[in-house]
């Protein structure tokens, strides 16, 4: 991995900032260097520009690279004591700083149920306002997605839905989805259409992976709305619910869908 | 009209007062560190707001497309404060690494003592040592021969006069300051220190280089939009688009990216906000209708 993120910061950085990052990752690897001054300093010396990396990283910028680089080559020494001092960074770092610790710690923590350092990182990060901060524990294959305990989990895809991120990009979801969220998905749908707002689509994939009562239904009836996105999110979270009462319901639309896409995804 | 407010207190004004001030042309603020009103008793309290400086602020002035940058300092009048002031310079060069910390400041003087004596001098050091220019207050009392202090202090530490910009200038410190080599600040206020008016007689009487001109806005009687209301006056007395240019964008701009943070392509591409595109992916955050 860090010989991976050090091409691709080179690629982009220039040969001034490949070669600080190139001289600070090898002090950092022979124990010296001071990490706390480093990484600060990143942003500044790389970039702040798209990385290039590929799926789940594309959203990576290059000063994201390069932190991750130099706590990858600190933690070759000591990974727990890496893990308390990138949570020290999180919590005196400015916004690309956090981000930066928060896109190294699926890489620096190799304990299954979550060092206590990292979790108290990513605990703190699905609990701000800021966007970048939220989405790099959460989205792609953010630390929060693996590790945040259930409820926390839950809350955070909750808050997801209520900024209007895209679900797909919470790595594992299908797996962690469970009945207690699906509740909580359809409360803040009728608190929606309570207040005559709009729904996000995808939020019906997940809420029909464990249906709670009234899912089926609403899916049915969204299988008529105007807006083809609906019915096809409808169509397709039917599917997934498996309710055979739906059957006559999709075959009817089915033979009278004009859009193709949802017209297939009614047939499957 | 383009406009660099190099001397904003934001954390003492509300949410609107970004959207006005991007309204009005504002594409960056510089934030200095100073005195909050209430004095602070505890490190810790410099730190959360320090933290301010660099995390929240900067979040709130993107969602206006507006870059906000910071300068970091314990302020003149609680380098008096023997509970907080040797902490706080203990705690500052961490700081001063950080991205869009572009000078030391506000240091400077208040009353003239011995400790702001020392600590100003110390501050100054910082800002040798972390490449970092220095944002200097004058007094609002005796402000000439704080002014005079101020330079004599800048010789005696060795301070590179044209990485010094010299704030809260009136009619009698002018003269004193364009001989020394330092930048000038005015802060437009609609009472106290200077007002449109009397600010164009001096670009006037003087010329508009190493001029710069803020609102200094904070928790007192101001207005977060002197900036721009200046530039209309330069604009009804006559001077060229490019002269106001200079006096409200570049010259700040000048003078910050000295601190080698400040990129000025960046800066002329417009906002870095939460909201921008990054690679073609955009999202609109918060509810949706």
């Amino acid at each position: 991995m860090l010989s991976e993120l050090l091409a691709l910061v080179s690629a982009r950085a220039g040969v001034d900032g490949a070669a600080w990052l190139d001289g600070a990752c090898a002090g950092l690897s022979a124990g010296q260097g001071a990490l706390a001054e480093l990484f600060p300093a990143a942003s500044r010396r790389v970039g702040r520009g798209p990385l290039g990396a590929a799926s789940p990283r594309e959203y990576w910028r290059v000063d994201d690279g390069a932190r991750v680089a130099l706590l990858l080559a600190a933690s070759g020494r000591e990974p727990t004591v890496t893990l308390a001092a990138a949570r020290d960074l999180y919590f005196s770092g400015d916004a690309r700083e956090k981000v930066g610790v928060l896109r190294a710690l699926p890489w620096l923590d190799s304990d299954v149920a979550g060092d206590p350092a990292a979790l108290a990182t990513v605990l703190d990060a699905v609990r701000v306002n800021q966007g970048e901060i939220f989405e790099a524990a959460l989205l792609d294959d953010g630390y929060g997605a693996r590790h945040l305990p259930p409820h926390e989990f839950r809350k955070a895809v909750l808050k997801a839905v209520f900024l209007g991120l895209p679900l797909a990009r919470i790595a594992g979801l299908a797996a962690r989805a469970d009945a207690e969220l699906s509740a909580s998905l359809l409360d803040y749908v009728h608190e929606r259409e309570a207040a005559g707002r709009s729904v996000p689509v995808d939020l019906w994939a997940v809420a029909a992976l464990h249906p709670p009562p009234g899912l089926v239904a609403k899916l049915v009836g969204l299988l008529e709305h105007p807006d083809s996105r609906h019915r096809a999110a409808a169509a397709h979270a039917l599917r997934l619910a498996g309710d055979a009462r739906a059957r006559p319901f999709v075959a009817d639309r089915a033979a009278r869908e004009p859009d193709a896409a949802v017209a297939a995804a009614l047939r499957t | 009209m383009r406009i660099f407010e190099p001397h904003a207190h934001m954390i003492s004004r509300v949410t609107d007062d970004y959207e006005r001030m991007a309204m009005a042309g504002v594409v960056a603020v510089l934030e200095p560190a100073f005195w909050v009103g209430q004095p602070r008793t505890r490190v810790g309290t410099f730190l959360d707001y320090f933290d301010t400086l660099v995390g929240w602020e900067r979040y709130r002035a993107a969602q206006f497309g507006i870059r906000h940058y910071c300068a970091i300092a314990l302020n003149p009048k609680e380098a008096n404060d023997d509970r907080v002031n040797e902490g706080v310079m203990a705690e500052l060069p961490r700081y001063l690494e950080k991205d869009g910390v572009l000078a030391v400041g506000e240091i400077g003087y208040d009353d003239m003592t011995p400790r702001e004596d020392r600590f100003f001098g110390e501050q100054l050091e910082l800002a040798k040592k972390h490449g970092l220019p220095a944002l200097i207050h004058t007094p609002h009392r005796d402000k000439k021969r704080g002014v005079e202090r101020t330079m004599a202090l800048l010789r005696e530490v060795g301070f590179p006069m044209e990485r010094a910009l010299v704030d809260h200038n009136n009619e009698e410190t002018v003269p004193l300051v364009i001989d020394s080599g330092c930048w000038l600040g005015f802060s437009i206020y609609p009472d106290t220190k200077m007002d449109e008016d009397r600010m164009v007689a001096i670009l006037e009487r003087s010329g508009t280089t190493r001029m710069i001109v803020n609102s200094a806005c904070d928790w007192g009687k101001s207005d977060p939009l002197k900036v721009a209301k200046t530039a209309v006056r330069m604009r009804q007395r006559g001077f060229a688009a490019e002269a106001i240019d200079r006096v409200v964008f570049g010259n700040p701009v000048e003078f910050f990216a000295q601190s080698g943070r400040l990129d000025r392509a960046e800066l002329e591409a417009g906002p870095d906000s939460d909201r921008e595109l990054f690679e073609g992916n955009s999202v609109l955050r918060g509810q949706t209708r």
